[in-house]
């Protein structure tokens, strides 16, 4: 379990790298990696590699966007494996966020 | 028949040795080739007498023209009508099974008839009822009726509905409550701030009480002048331990609030993790009872039209049996007309005999017995043609029928 932090493109987008159990017990490290830096226009969220996610990592997640419309930038969910990409779509979180599968914008209406 | 008239007429008056040889025999063979026409089982015994007859006939005529003894031309004409009567009652006692048997054929083929048309009047109305329970059924699953018939379709949706209230519910707890963690975070963080502040202050009390400590040392060695700077120098002391003591006691309730924090904290975490794998399977199985019922309505549709489509495909099996059955009629038509026929040649048959006797009463011999049989032949050959343009007309009308073909029940 861990997040790791990178900024591509000059700074103007922020990569979360999660690793292992998206929980609760990510909710420090999480917050910690987007706070704080300025002139972000997307957070990217990489998913690849989580293999769960509970509700609270959907709390971070919004918390997150609340955080990111703030400074007026948006956030992506990337590279989403199948079960955690279930769990998104039945919070309906594909109407909240920009959801990628590989790269590939995946738009769903259920 | 011809031959037979040509016969006759070149027979020398007085000994009718003609007559014999080709009249009579020819008679025979007319009635036995009529008998073995309409009754096929008649034609063995029919060509029989048809031989004896010409045998006779041959014998008879040879007889005449050797003018034998008048005693042995009576005795030929008497064993000749003994003959012929003996094929009369022959041919009459076939005519009768004959008859018989075209009567039960008759009878028979009329009742199992009349039993056919009620099966199938039976099985138009099964089909019928059967058509009309299939409609029904598509009726009711046309489009998703019966889904909302028996409410599954509001429960279902309802179902879904509960479920994504939960799901917002728990996502919008969870995000509180993160918040809510991230706060207390920001509370303890400030807590720690606190406790530096109060090793800070623990500091000073500490050089304070150090600094008091030397103020008491140096009024001490000023002697009596010093006194009075060495009683403030102690309160100062006193001051410096008591400042110390509330510094613990701050540092101790932060400490315990910093623990309440925690254990607040840990709750708060707790509740924001919900695992939503449990939802996520309820729902998946709601949608594959959606599925599966919307098949299984499907399913029971496409029966109900194949059932229907069987019960028209038997209908128009049931009417083309039902206008085949028509063949009675024709089968009545083509029996009677068999029995006019038997009983025309029975008629004829009799007519012969009648002719027979009666020359054989007035005892005729020689020129005014042929006038006698020709006169006979004629009216039966007149009779024979009437039969037979009645039988023409009658098939014609029954061919008619056939064609025709309407479906009608009888």
């Amino acid at each position: 379990m861990s997040v790791k932090d990178y900024t591509a493109r000059n700074g103007k987008e922020l990569v979360l790298e999660i690793k292992g159990q998206f929980d609760f017990s990510l909710h420090k490290p999480f917050r910690q990696a987007y706070r704080g830096h300025s002139g972000v226009e997307v957070y990217r969220v990489d998913l690849a590699q989580a293999e769960y996610m509970d509700s609270s990592a959907l709390g971070m997640l919004l918390l997150l966007r609340e955080h990111a419309s703030g400074q007026g930038a948006k956030v992506v969910l990337c590279n989403c494996q199948e079960e955690v990409e279930k769990i998104l779509r039945i919070a309906n979180f594909q109407k909240l966020f920009q959801i990628e599968r590989n790269g590939v914008e995946a738009r769903g209406d259920s | 028949m011809t031959d037979a008239k040509a016969g006759s007429d070149t027979a020398r008056p007085g000994t009718g040795g003609g007559l014999w040889r080709y009249g009579v025999p020819g008679v025979v063979t007319a009635a036995a080739a009529g008998g073995a026409f309409v009754w096929p089982v008649a034609a063995v015994p029919a060509v029989l007498v048809t031989a004896v007859a010409w045998l006779l006939g041959a014998r008879l005529a040879d007889g005449g023209q050797a003018e034998a003894e008048g005693e042995s031309l009576e005795e030929l004409e008497r064993e000749l009508r003994g003959l012929l009567h003996d094929i009369d009652d022959s041919l009459q006692a076939e005519f009768r099974t004959v008859l018989d048997d075209l009567g039960q054929i008759r009878g028979l083929v009329s009742d199992a008839v009349g039993q056919l048309n009620d099966s199938f009047h039976g099985m138009q109305a099964g089909t019928r009822e059967q058509e009309e329970l299939a409609n029904n059924v598509i009726t009711q699953t046309g489009g998703d009726s019966n889904l909302d018939q028996f409410g599954i379709r509001s429960f279902v949706q309802e179902t879904e509905g509960i479920l994504n209230n939960y799901v917002d519910l728990v996502v919008s707890m969870s995000r509180n409550s993160v918040e809510t963690v991230h706060a207390m975070d920001d509370i303890a963080t400030q807590m720690d701030g606190i406790s530096q502040l109060l090793v800070n202050m623990k500091g000073i009390a500490e050089q304070t009480d150090l600094l008091a400590l030397n103020a008491s040392i140096e009024a001490a060695r000023a002697g009596d002048s010093g006194r009075g700077f060495s009683v403030v120098a102690e309160e100062v002391r006193n001051l410096s331990v008591q400042a110390g003591e509330f510094n613990e006691k701050i540092g101790g309730e932060v400490g315990r609030v910093r623990t309440s924090v925690d254990k607040a904290r840990k709750a708060v975490g707790d509740m924001a993790s919900q695992d939503l794998n449990e939802t996520l399977q309820a729902k998946d199985h709601i949608t594959d009872m959606m599925t599966r019922l919307r098949q299984l309505d499907d399913e029971v549709e496409q029966a109900a039209g194949r059932i229907q489509q069987v019960a028209e495909s038997i209908d128009g099996h049931v009417g083309a049996a039902v206008r085949s059955l028509q063949f009675e009629d024709i089968v009545t038509q083509l029996v009677d007309s068999s029995r006019s026929g038997v009983e025309g040649l029975d008629r004829y048959l009799s007519g012969l005999g009648h002719v027979l006797s009666e020359t054989a009463d007035q005892a005729e011999h020689g020129a005014d017995y042929v006038a006698r049989l020709a006169e006979a032949r004629r009216r039966l050959a007149e009779q024979r043609d009437a039969r037979e343009s009645r039988r023409a007309e009658a098939r014609h009308v029954a061919q008619r029928n056939m064609d025709e073909g309407d479906v009608e029940l009888f």
